[in-house]
């Protein structure tokens, strides 16, 4: 008898074991997020940066009957620029920093019923009000490995905290020297935590790091600009390298065949002030490729050599595999915020082909190894022809996510079309401030004077294929799922659905406060739900049952 | 989307000299010496003026309040500038109503700072009216001679073509992918579905009054309205 008992309570700790480790979200499931879609466990819902699900409850045929399911209001002011994630039914979120330029503030991180909205738990974190980025305080997401959330800080700390319970597991300091604000959503590689920090339009030397997923404890650094003696290093005037910016502020992404990460970089600093940094200043406005275990750079591709526009290079890499001249090249769609789409193979860096994926004025071609050619002239401030430069200093995009669907084999981008700095025209084509923010603002704008557009584009030929116009200008991100349908927002505080084939407009939602977020989708109970912030909450759809 | 047409800049502007006008820039107008006393018996009288526009508390809510159109903005003036607006006499009883209006916080065009953008975050704030000044005489004779040479993004009037034949005139409050928002000429508020809209054109209801006034009188209108610095 006594040994039926131990047999039994064996059996069932072998069964809690097992759904323990079921729990547990390995590497291996996220390297592998295609056999679980009702989750989306990383930033851009898989390690390729593709924004793409394979749910398809939710379709072009359906998706007009969606209905709000719930919302979660932040306690903050700040614009909502995370992307959620959702492990078994429980989704994780983060308000952004309540800070005011004169007190301290926090951030959180919170657990919610990702089926109905009730919160499990809430993590609060300090930020002292001496933590600050140039443009807002924003948070753009976490990374999990396990049971363990991971957050970078705005005070340059990165962070562990258990999903279960909210509790920490581990805080360690990426450097206290202050300008190194983290916004971006960690990338988990195998046991690591991978962050870049921001803080590029300051006196700072950018660089990515990971850290032990398990202790916290810093593993490699690369840094966004060569020290001395180092290759690249001679491509800035003096001293210049030390202070010049190259800061990492968006999620990068992951090839398994080839073990590397991919991310962008910001731009030089100072941006507008050139001549005291001549040189191409790498690796600002670059790609950069790294050993995902060592984080020694393979390659690299500078997008704008010499940068004085402020065309920071911090989009999502969005990996795919592209016919490209009658052969598959394992390859790198980006398109850049300097107006350019590339297409790059991911294995070599190699340049295959570049086009306008918006009116561009600062270029007029590529040489042969896709460096651009720029055109006289077209520099900001009193060293320019005075002519008005496009794309705006704000960008054709920015950092919110692309996304690229398998099934339709389109790349979706958000965009400002007719965007100009300079000239005498209204900033980024708007009667208002044209950055993000979280109240509804009003638009008077022409057409001619910029305004926001979901594009689609061939990934092989880089041609367009169709659009969707808005009035006003986005900082939406998109995503595109198994049911052909194609998801932004933007200004205008309107979540809408496109039909991922040609564009048609199959659904729209007004939120009341501006999409500045990218959205994403998971499932519970087989129920699909699209989730979207805007203004200071979160919402999330289903269909109508 | 459809096209939003907006009429070409016209930079030339005339004065009427008690004949037949001739173009002149803007920096080119001159203008004797106005009275504002009697500029303010043009404005409330033969210039109809108060049919559109608002001068402390009297006159209609459409055009532009102008009642601190001579002070600088930001310091309560300002409201209706030119680049800013059109600040100008109304049209008059049988014309289609009236000129520009003042946005709550008229922002005078920035020189743009050399660089902008995301840098981790997102919003680098907005603009403000720092340096800014009070109109010139000039541009205020610009504006009430051709009241389309130059009205900015805060001050544009829009012509709605509806589908069902109707028209309607409004002070743009703010245009969406689906959606217009307008003070119309009865003041009242109006969101505008797009999908009944046939055609939307971009100008201001206001007439030149180039052939409406007289050079002095137009100084005293300019004189009047330099005079306007709030109560």
């Amino acid at each position: 008898m006594k040994r039926r008992v131990l047999t039994l309570g064996a059996l069932a700790l072998l069964v809690f074991a097992t759904i323990a480790l079921q729990a547990q979200v390995t590497f291996d499931r996220l390297l592998h997020t295609e056999k679980e879609p009702h989750n989306w466990l990383t930033y851009s819902g898989n390690l390729l940066g593709q924004r793409y699900s394979l749910l398809n409850q939710i379709s072009t045929g359906n998706v007009k009957n969606l209905e709000l399911q719930w919302v979660w209001q932040a306690g903050s002011l700040e614009k909502y620029e995370t992307t959620s994630l959702v492990a078994e039914g429980v989704l994780y979120t983060i308000q952004a920093p309540n800070n005011t330029n004169n007190t301290d503030g926090f951030t959180q991180i919170v657990a919610l019923d990702a089926a109905t909205g009730r919160p499990f738990w809430t993590f609060r974190y300090n930020i002292p009000q001496t933590a600050r980025n140039c443009c807002g305080r924003v948070n753009r997401g976490l990374a999990i490995l396990g049971d363990t959330l991971f957050m970078g800080t705005l005070n340059s700390h990165l962070i562990a905290v258990n999903a279960k319970n909210g509790t920490l597991i581990w805080d360690t300091t990426v450097t206290t020297t202050p300008g190194y604000p983290i916004t971006v959503a960690p990338l988990v590689v195998k046991d690591k935590v991978i962050i870049g920090t921001a803080g590029g339009d300051g006196n700072i030397r950018g660089y990515i790091a990971a850290f032990d997923a398990r202790t916290g404890k810093e593993v490699w650094r690369f840094y966004t600009i060569p020290g001395t003696g180092e290759p690249g290093n001679e491509t800035w005037l003096g001293e210049s390298w030390k202070t010049g910016g190259a800061g990492v502020w968006t999620t990068g992404s992951y090839d398994p065949e080839t073990n590397l990460t991919f991310w962008g970089t910001g731009n030089p600093n100072p941006t507008g002030n050139g001549p005291i940094r001549l040189g191409d200043n790498l690796y600002s406005d670059s790609v950069v490729a790294l050993d995902a275990d060592t984080g020694k750079l393979k390659w690299h591709y500078q997008f704008t050599p010499h940068d004085e526009m402020d065309y920071d290079s911090t989009q999502v890499p969005v990996l795919a595999d592209v016919e490209f001249k009658g052969r598959t090249r394992k390859a790198m769609l980006f398109a850049n915020r300097n107006g350019l789409m590339y297409l790059l193979d991911r294995t070599t860096g190699e340049f295959l082909q570049g086009k306008p994926f918006v009116k561009v004025n600062w270029m007029d071609g590529f040489d042969a190894k896709g460096r651009p050619q720029r055109v006289p002239g077209k520099l900001p401030g009193a060293r320019g022809d005075g002519s008005p430069i496009m794309p705006t200093i704000l960008g054709a995009t920015n950092w919110y996510p692309p996304s690229f669907s398998p099934k339709t084999g389109l790349f979706y981008v958000s965009a400002w079309e007719n965007s100009k700095s300079g000239g005498g025209g209204p900033r980024g084509g708007t009667n208002t401030t044209p950055m993000g923010g979280i109240q509804l603002a009003p638009n008077t704008k022409t057409e001619e004077e910029g305004y926001g557009v979901v594009r689609a584009f061939d990934p092989r030929t880089l041609d367009k294929k169709w659009e969707f116009k808005m009035n006003e200008i986005t900082w939406a991100g998109v995503l595109s799922t198994a049911g052909d349908v194609v998801f932004s927002g933007g200004r205008e505080g309107y979540f809408f659905a496109l039909d991922g084939r040609d564009g048609k407009l199959l659904w729209k939602a007004a939120l009341g406060g501006q999409v500045n977020s990218g959205p994403m989708t998971y499932s519970v109970n087989n129920r699909q739900y699209i989730a979207v912030a805007a203004g200071t909450a979160l919402f999330s759809f289903a269909l109508r049952q | 989307m459809w096209e939003v047409r907006v009429p070409a800049i016209i930079l030339a502007a005339g004065l009427m000299m008690g004949s037949p006008l001739h173009a002149q820039a803007p920096s080119g107008i001159s203008l004797p010496a106005g009275d504002a006393v009697r500029g303010k018996a043009v404005f409330e009288g033969k210039g109809n003026c108060q049919n559109c526009h608002r001068v402390n508390g009297v006159g209609s809510l459409f055009g532009p309040d102008l009642s601190t159109i001579g002070a600088p903005p930001g310091r309560g003036g300002g409201g209706a500038a030119p680049g800013r607006g059109a600040a100008a006499p109304a049209a008059t009883a049988t014309t289609p109503a009236a000129v520009a209006t003042p946005a709550p916080n008229p922002v005078p065009p920035v020189p743009e700072a050399p660089r902008g953008g995301g840098g981790g975050g997102g919003n680098r704030g907005g603009q403000g009216n720092v340096g800014a000044t009070a109109p010139t005489p000039q541009q205020l004779a610009q504006s009430i001679l051709d009241p389309n040479a130059a009205v900015s993004v805060q001050n544009r009037y829009v012509t709605l073509k509806m589908k069902d034949g109707k028209t309607v005139v409004g002070k743009l409050l703010s245009i969406d992918t689906f959606s217009v928002q307008v003070f119309d000429s009865n003041e009242k508020l109006a969101n505008i579905s797009r999908d009944n809209v046939r055609e939307m054109t971009m100008t201001s209801p206001m007439p030149s009054y180039k052939e409406k006034l007289t050079t002095q009188e137009l100084a005293d209108v300019v004189a009047y309205l330099v005079s306007l610095k709030g109560q």
